[in-house]
């Protein structure tokens, strides 16, 4: 009994984590890579236009 | 005379320009037309220089400001 | 009526279309001075009433010509049918030059209305506009506006929403008293607005018809006449016959001439009072743009900016501080009280609330430097650096223009390589790519603040200061550099408009500083918080499980020993910093969270805090010489992943992104290892 929140605790947070990760290589794949939080990247538009 | 040996204050008028087309019809887009009033307002020794035309204020490098001829304007 | 209107707004640079934008779709999107910042097509969407507005922001442009991407990407979606109404935004305080764009609009044939913005400021200066007069010389509708006042929104919807479809509304006015003879040329100004010289309008009647014959499909002949006539290269493509019988030469000089002989004339009739009171950012710009003075003052500015940072962010921090106190405090509690073992515990709190409360605290310094930024931004300032910088810039065989994007790199790295797609030639986008991670990504800025804290208590400020200004040394060494390299050639010249002076806009800056906040917040609560429980593991398990106290059995500590020997002769061969150093990748703030971590002290930025960290460090013989050395080192390495991977998107090549990373690794190795062999002999 002793062990049961604590355990809920490491899972809630590795799978917070793992979401986090996840969400994050979408994000490089689809070419948004708004680390410091550019506002020009369109949320749902890609930065992806190749201007050459 | 060229832009670069123009007068801090003084109006001139533009009597051409000897730039790649390109540059010309982008001066020209912004109002730098053949005939239009200039004034000087800023310029530095390193040949970069400001000025107003057509309620516009541009700054632009040497190699442009020599290359845009002007005449004095009484 | 329930339909669904696609609008486009465009505009001149600086016209205030983005501030419109902003308080039509609240989308709180970028508003800036900045030239080559608006590249992106940004859409939002409204209602307004019954109708479904979808809103699209295009690139702020001069003319439509096809010369740069963002008038080929603007006239493209214009002319495509993806846009019902064209909503031109013109900064009716400086009229003239943006009512070309206004008429190259009118000639492509799709509905635009006229919005005269920045109204305010118009009244202001006692100038005044018909608003009668000139509807009637355009042909389109006209609406006052004041994005700033949030003044004629509604009107402007609202004749959007009924503008669809209308080409003409008006019947056109105009008095040219020399014409009267000619009916021809009478019914000719009944249709459009701009009529050129008799020799063009020949030229233009007869390229109508051979397009009318040829190509049908087109529609709108008139426009694919006029700019055959110029050579307009994609539509001479486009259109694909040979009309060198007609067009002889490039009427484009003479067809701008006329188009400006026709604005000469609206303005005569439209604009009584033309400005008197302009002269303020006149004088301004005497003092600010002087041949002697103006560098000083910039380089006067930027040091206040970090004052600012400093005393200001200092004093928020404090509450900060005490918050976190009692934060990771009653967390240690309760977690003892369910029995958390000892794992989970260190997790938590050596690990999560260390890493990510370490890096809260330094939130102030973030706020007030990016404040900052955003007043110098929205005063107008900003382009002035361009042209205070372009003599500097120039011997760097760069024009003054390219300093913008090294300027945006005190913020961050990414938009400010991103900016640098606002030069046009491709070496120079080059060179200012590799160059701007030299300028200190705001993210760097806890490390600094943190060492030279600990370090140079009494100097803190400066300490921290002269890192801002190693890495603009270094920047333009760099480029130096490269330009040696490069020869000759190269159209770097200055060209960039200096807008009017204005009172930085409240709400505006709000945002905008809101937005940086809110990613600061995001960045914590996602990349950093993720690193810090990798980091945590790192250091906390080793080969044979978890390791207790002694964290040198660690995977961590074996990566940070491999790299000792590298790291030495700059005066950081400490294992515990390689650490540090490698978790930088992820983001330049978890270098410091790592030490929290790896140190297991939640509140670095407090005294005591500091002293712990200075305590573990002198336990290895780190001292003020080896603090500057990795402040150096910090400063010049490699950035984050992002920014890595914008340099490789921007540039369109994986070859210099990693000459990107190889340049930087080396300079910041040879750097920190010059001035460590250098400053150690002498202390």
């Amino acid at each position: 009994m002793k062990y049961v929140i604590p355990t809920i605790l490491l899972i809630l947070i590795l799978s917070y984590a793992a979401f986090v990760i996840h969400r994050k290589i979408k994000k490089m794949k689809a070419g948004q890579f708004c680390s410091c939080g550019c506002g020009d990247c369109p949320s749902s538009k890609k930065c992806n236009k190749n201007y050459n | 005379m060229t832009v670069r040996d123009g007068k801090i204050g003084q109006s001139y008028t533009v009597t051409g320009m000897d730039l790649a087309k390109e540059t010309e019809f982008r001066l020209q887009a912004l109002g730098l037309t053949i005939g239009t009033k200039i004034i000087i307002l800023n310029n530095k020794r390193s040949g970069a220089v400001i000025f107003k035309v057509r309620g516009t204020r541009l700054a632009i490098g040497k190699e442009f400001a020599e290359a845009i001829s002007i005449t004095g304007e009484a | 009526m329930n339909e669904e209107l696609n609008v486009g707004f465009i505009g001149n640079p600086n016209c205030g279309k983005t501030t419109l934008f902003n308080a039509y779709t609240g989308a709180k999107l970028k508003v800036a001075n900045w030239p080559g910042v608006t590249v992106e097509k940004k859409e939002g969407a409204m209602k307004y009433h019954d109708h479904h507005f979808k809103l699209v922001d295009l690139p702020g442009i001069y003319s439509l010509t096809s010369y740069t991407m963002e008038e080929k990407l603007s006239r493209e979606y214009i002319m495509s049918d993806q846009v019902d109404v064209i909503v031109d935004i013109a900064d009716a305080s400086s009229l003239e030059r943006n009512l070309y764009l206004t008429l190259q609009l009118i000639e492509l044939g799709k509905p635009v209305i006229l919005a005269l913005n920045m109204m305010d400021i118009v009244e202001e200066r006692g100038m005044e506009i018909d608003l009668h007069r000139m509807p009637e010389m355009l042909g389109i509708p006209v609406i006052p506006v004041s994005a700033r006042k949030k003044t004629g929104l509604d009107i402007l919807m609202h004749t959007v929403a009924h503008h669809k479809k209308k080409i003409q509304q008006y019947s056109y006015e105009h008095h040219h008293a020399h014409l009267v003879n000619s009916q021809d040329k009478r019914n000719k100004h009944d249709q459009y607005v701009v009529v050129y010289s008799d020799e063009i309008e020949h030229k233009i009647d007869q390229l109508v018809i051979l397009l009318k014959n040829e190509r049908p499909d087109l529609v709108n002949d008139r426009w694919y006449a006029i700019k055959l006539l110029e050579q307009d290269e994609e539509v001479t493509r486009q259109v694909g016959l040979d009309v060198s019988s007609i067009v002889d030469r490039s009427y484009e000089q003479d067809i701008i001439n006329q188009k400006y002989d026709f604005i000469d004339e609206v303005i005569e009739e439209c604009l009584v009072n033309k400005a008197v009171k302009e002269a303020k950012t006149d004088k301004i710009d005497a003092v600010l743009t002087n041949r002697y003075a103006g560098i000083p003052i910039f380089l006067g500015i930027m040091a206040m900016v970090f004052f600012l940072t400093f005393t200001v962010g200092d004093f928020l921090k404090g509450y900060f501080e005490i918050f976190l106190e009692h934060f990771s405090g009653g967390a240690a509690n309760v977690l003892s009280h369910i029995g958390a073992g000892e794992m989970v515990s260190s997790l938590i709190c050596d690990g999560i609330i260390a890493g990510v409360g370490g890096i809260l605290t330094f939130l102030p310094n973030i706020f007030i430097l990016f404040l900052a930024l955003a007043i110098l931004e929205d005063s107008g300032y900003m382009s002035r650096v361009a042209y205070i910088m372009d003599g500097l810039m120039g011997k760097l065989g760069l024009s003054g223009r390219a300093f913008i994007p090294m300027l945006l790199g005190f913020g961050c790295s990414v938009p400010a390589v991103m900016a640098s797609r606002a030069l046009e030639d491709i070496k120079d986008r080059r060179k200012t790519v590799l160059v701007t991670p030299f300028m200190s990504c705001s993210a760097r800025l806890p490390i600094y603040v943190l060492f030279s804290e600990i370090f140079f208590p009494d100097h803190a400020m400066l300490v921290a200061y002269s890192m801002y200004v190693i890495g603009l040394v270094v920047a333009i060494t760099i480029a130096l550099i490269m330009k040696l390299f490069e020869g000759k050639k190269g159209v770097h010249t200055l060209l960039i408009e200096l807008p009017e002076y204005k009172t930085p806009n409240a709400h505006t800056i709000f945002i905008y500083v809101w937005e940086k906040v809110k990613d600061y917040l995001t960045k914590a609560g996602t990349t950093i918080f993720v690193a810090s429980i990798i980091v945590w593991f790192v250091l906390n398990f080793g080969p044979n499980g978890m390791v207790g106290d002694d964290v040198s059995g660690s995977f961590g500590a074996s990566i940070g020993r491999f790299l000792i020997p590298v790291l030495a002769p700059a005066g950081i061969g400490v294992w515990q910093i390689g650490v540090c150093l490698i978790s930088g990748l992820a983001a330049k703030e978890v270098v410091v969270s790592s030490f929290c971590v790896l140190f297991g002290i939640s509140n670095i930025n407090s005294s005591l805090g500091m002293m712990e960290l200075k305590a573990n460090l002198s336990a290895v013989s780190f001292g003020p010489a080896n603090a500057y050395a990795l402040m150096l080192f910090c400063l010049l390495y490699t950035p984050c992943i992002a920014t890595l991977a914008t340099v490789k998107r921007e540039l369109s090549s994986t070859k210099w992104m990693i000459a990107s990373v190889v340049l930087q690794l080396s300079v910041a190795w040879g750097v920190a290892t010059l001035f460590y062999q250098i400053a150690s002999r002498l202390i």
